[in-house]
């Protein structure tokens, strides 16, 4: 992607450079000051195509010096170049001085990610952990499949909740499984939680420039036997927390947590029974408003004496 | 030997004063100590039998095997080092493997054979490196070409062959291979004649037991190589008894 | 190419490992801005494709069907290119998307399949190795952004249970009774998931092999009414625990319904 930074006082100065594009799909919230600016001062032309694969613009005020950032979407890559290069002529024959290229991407139609759907609910408790995910699998309207679970068991004493781009899931679970089977045979143990948590987090940083696109929640027994929790985000933070919610509905799901959890203390801890209960009620609240989450919900109870699983059945539409 | 003790018989990379390469000639001894193994050129495809010395009870039966497909549609039949016919076994078949790709047609047995002699015969120039202590037959049957065969010896010279042998008794069973009249005779009929000469040519004094192998590649295999179904084993086996039977009672009267 | 002690960055580690592409920043701004000398590489669309494919599970086995259409952009441009490719005696692969990108891939299992069988100790690929293979593949080419830009249904029967998987080009990979790709998926795939849905509900039984051909007969009809880059000739690969076939099909569309379609004078 092209992506400009041109100070408006020296465009101001090249009026017969036509601008594609500028105002079609404008971005932010300030559309009219924009439009105005652009209005008073271009020479535009708007080309009969779609405005939704174009640029995008925004204005950025400070005193007397405005900038205009020009966003070019991959696609139509022609006209950006031609604009692109129309842009350089100008600023090469005005002496400008910043124009920022970001280098020609090796696929212009290629996006490297999707969003697959799904979400996961966890909850950690004086002497268990509970993890769950619907099983939709899907992108845009498509349903791929409506059994596809999230949970990957890592031991008898940890369960891992991936979802997000599918791919990056398989890939980063596979390794996980991997690194754990190599940490088996060198060290003949399992690998305890909190060790596990602190793997993935290495894992997810080592791509920090080309993130694996997963929110990870890892569930656990630590070594004392208390239910353990770590949530993540897609570039490696790790946070250790008691109850979480995460993917597609992570955010619809989290205040119903925290308006039941939030305020739990020590001395009031959440048991089995509640959790799961919570778990479901969460889900089929999300199954409501969330087409990415649906169809059934799986969930791993992880206690002393084995992992428990069971199915519940949400909204298959 | 008349090579030991002269100096000229320590690398691959020096000739002896009478023009000879004696590394290489060691690498024909030890073709030489190896199990028999036989290919017959018929009318219609190539047979391959091999005398697979047992050297130990506690082997497995399936272990130790010297018939071998480069590819769906080429046989080959080692003798000598197997380790070292196997490294062979494997530029065979990276050699037909890349021809494919470039040619998308399978390599014909005589391209193979160009290529893995050259192979074969560079490791006879170096001192740094040990020649191949084996040698390999490798045939193919298809329909334009009809049958062929070729065999390739340590030093990398090779010759197209009617029949040919290689290991112990390869100069018994060369004997016994001129007495057939191999152009006209078909695959089913050699596959006996092989197995017979297998038998007849192994020396039990020396060798208590060994394997026999069969395989071929022919119009009736679909110019793909085969080992041999159980019946036709059973047969050529029961064929070569017989016939043993029949010339060691000829012998006692 | 000086850029980088010119657009030194404070806070740029040197120590952190290389994990992102690297952007390369030219220093020197192309001087010629002709469009016919176009900065801009390309390279990395699908040039020559192909339509849906849509697999079903049945109680014995598993059917795939694609046509065999390649179009060059809006061209129909071959008419006989054959996408379900037959593996071994466990496996058929049907794909979607870039047609070389298929061939490419073609012609790697193909060599596997080979190199397996030359081995010849009997054990031959099975399909939820090759079906994670597959994925694997594609994965690390689209983590590379070259991505194939393929789908595969990989279909087959691994110990004795029927298997249909999907790997699309980045990799995104499942497991399912009844796949479809591309357009099927919106005009094929609720049919399928209906036919397969009423039988367990009504019989409690999967499909038939003859069902689920017919199944895949109609689908391809579907598609081929609304599905501008389909095709009348197509095939269908059916594989079960003792048999693998793909058989030729053509279409005998019925057009006439075409004139109830008013409206859009």
């Amino acid at each position: 992607m092209l992506l400009f930074y041109l100070s408006l006082s020296r465009i101001l100065l090249s009026l017969n450079l036509r601008v594609y594009y500028i105002i079609l799909n404008l971005m932010n919230g300030q559309q009219t000051a924009k439009q105005t600016i652009l209005h008073e001062h271009f020479e535009y032309h708007m080309l009969r195509v779609k405005a939704a694969s174009t640029a995008a613009v925004s204005c950025i005020t400070l005193d007397n010096v405005i900038t205009i950032v020009i966003y070019f979407n991959s696609s139509f890559c022609h006209l950006n170049n031609k604009l692109s290069q129309l842009i350089r002529v100008k600023s090469q024959s005005l002496n400008m001085d910043t124009i920022i290229d970001r280098g020609t991407p090796k696929a212009r139609n290629f996006e490297p990610y999707a969003s697959n759907g799904g979400s996961i609910v966890a909850i950690s408790g004086k002497d268990f952990a509970i993890v769950a995910s619907d099983t939709r699998l899907s992108e845009g309207y498509m349903i791929y499949t409506r059994k596809q679970s999230k949970l990957f068991q890592l031991s008898d004493k940890s369960v891992l909740g991936c979802t997000g781009c599918w791919c990056d899931t398989l890939s980063l679970t596979n390794i996980i499984q991997s690194q754990l089977k190599s940490y088996l045979y060198d060290h003949n143990t399992i690998m305890q939680p909190n060790s596990i948590a602190q793997l993935l987090s290495t894992l997810l940083y080592s791509r920090r420039f080309f993130p694996y696109y997963v929110y990870n929640v890892l569930a656990g027994l630590d070594n004392n036997g208390e239910g353990c929790l770590y949530s993540y985000d897609p570039v490696g933070h790790c946070e250790k927390v008691n109850y979480t919610a995460g993917g597609s509905s992570g955010v619809l799901m989290q205040p119903f947590l925290d308006s039941w959890l939030g305020k739990r203390t020590a001395d009031n801890p959440v048991t089995e029974e509640e959790a799961l209960s919570l778990v479901k009620d969460a889900f089929t609240a999300a199954g409501e408003r969330d087409i990415y989450t649906g169809d059934e919900v799986v969930y791993n109870i992880i206690k002393k004496d084995g992992i428990q699983t069971g199915v519940v059945q949400l909204r298959k539409d | 030997m008349s090579s030991i003790g002269t100096g000229y018989d320590l690398s691959a990379s020096q000739f002896s004063p009478d023009g000879r390469v004696f590394q290489v000639e060691y690498a024909f001894k030890a073709v030489e100590n190896s199990g028999t193994a036989i290919a017959l050129r018929g009318s219609d495809g190539v047979v391959f039998a091999v005398e697979k010395l047992v050297t130990s009870k506690l082997h497995e039966d399936s272990t130790g095997k010297r018939l071998f497909s480069v590819e769906d549609h080429i046989g080959m039949a080692v003798g000598g080092l197997t380790a070292d016919a196997s490294a062979i076994l494997d530029v065979a078949r990276e050699e037909a493997r890349s021809y494919r790709q470039n040619y998308n047609m399978p390599i014909s047995v005589k391209y193979l054979n160009e290529r893995v002699s050259m192979y074969i015969h560079a490791h006879t120039l170096y001192s740094a490196i040990r020649p191949f202590g084996c040698a390999v037959i490798i045939g193919s049957y298809d329909p334009k070409d009809g049958p062929q065969m070729y065999m390739i010896d340590p030093a990398g010279v090779s010759f197209g062959y009617f029949g040919c042998a290689i290991g112990k008794a390869k100069q018994t069973a060369k004997t016994e291979i001129e007495k057939l009249n191999l152009k006209t005779m078909t695959c089913k009929e050699l596959i006996k004649e092989a197995a017979k000469i297998i038998y007849m040519v192994h020396d039990e004094l020396k060798d208590k037991q060994f394997e026999l192998e069969l395989s071929w590649v022919g119009s009736h295999t679909n110019g793909k190589h085969e080992e041999v179904s159980r019946d036709v084993f059973d047969d050529a086996l029961k064929y070569a008894k017989a016939s043993l039977d029949d010339d060691s009672g000829s012998d006692g009267e | 190419m000086e850029f980088v002690s010119q657009n030194w960055i404070p806070g740029n580690f040197k120590s952190v490992p290389d994990t992102g592409r690297t952007v390369q920043i030219p220093s020197k701004l192309p001087e010629d801005i002709e469009l016919s000398h176009d900065v801009v590489q390309h390279g990395w669309t699908p040039i020559t494709t192909t339509t849906s494919v849509l697999g079903v599970v049945f109680e014995s086995g598993v059917a795939l069907a694609a046509d065999t259409l390649t179009s060059y952009g809006s061209m129909a441009c071959f008419q006989n290119n054959p996408r379900i490719l037959t593996v071994n005696q466990n496996i058929i692969v049907a794909a979607a998307g870039e047609y070389s990108d298929y061939q490419f891939i073609r012609d790697v299992v193909e060599e596997k399949v080979r190199t397996e069988k030359s081995l010849n100790d009997g054990i031959s690929m099975k399909p939820k190795a090759l079906h994670t293979w597959l994925s694997r593949v594609l994965y690390n080419r689209r983590t590379k952004m070259k991505p194939l830009w393929s789908t595969f249904l990989v279909a087959g029967i691994q110990n004795d249970v029927p298997f249909l998987g999907e790997i699309d080009k980045l990799g995104t990979a499942f497991v399912d009774d009844q796949i479809a790709s591309g357009y099927g998926a919106y005009l094929a795939l609720p049919l399928m998931r209906k036919a397969i849905d009423e039988k367990r509900e009504k019989f409690n039984s999967k499909l038939t092999k003859d069902e689920a051909v017919d199944l895949l007969k109609k689908c391809m009809e579907v598609l081929y009414y609304r599905d501008a880059r389909s095709h009348d000739k197509y095939q269908i690969g059916i594989i079960t625990k003792d048999s693998v076939e793909v058989q030729n099909l053509a279409l005998k569309p019925r057009w006439e319904v075409a004139k109830l379609v008013q409206g859009y004078e």
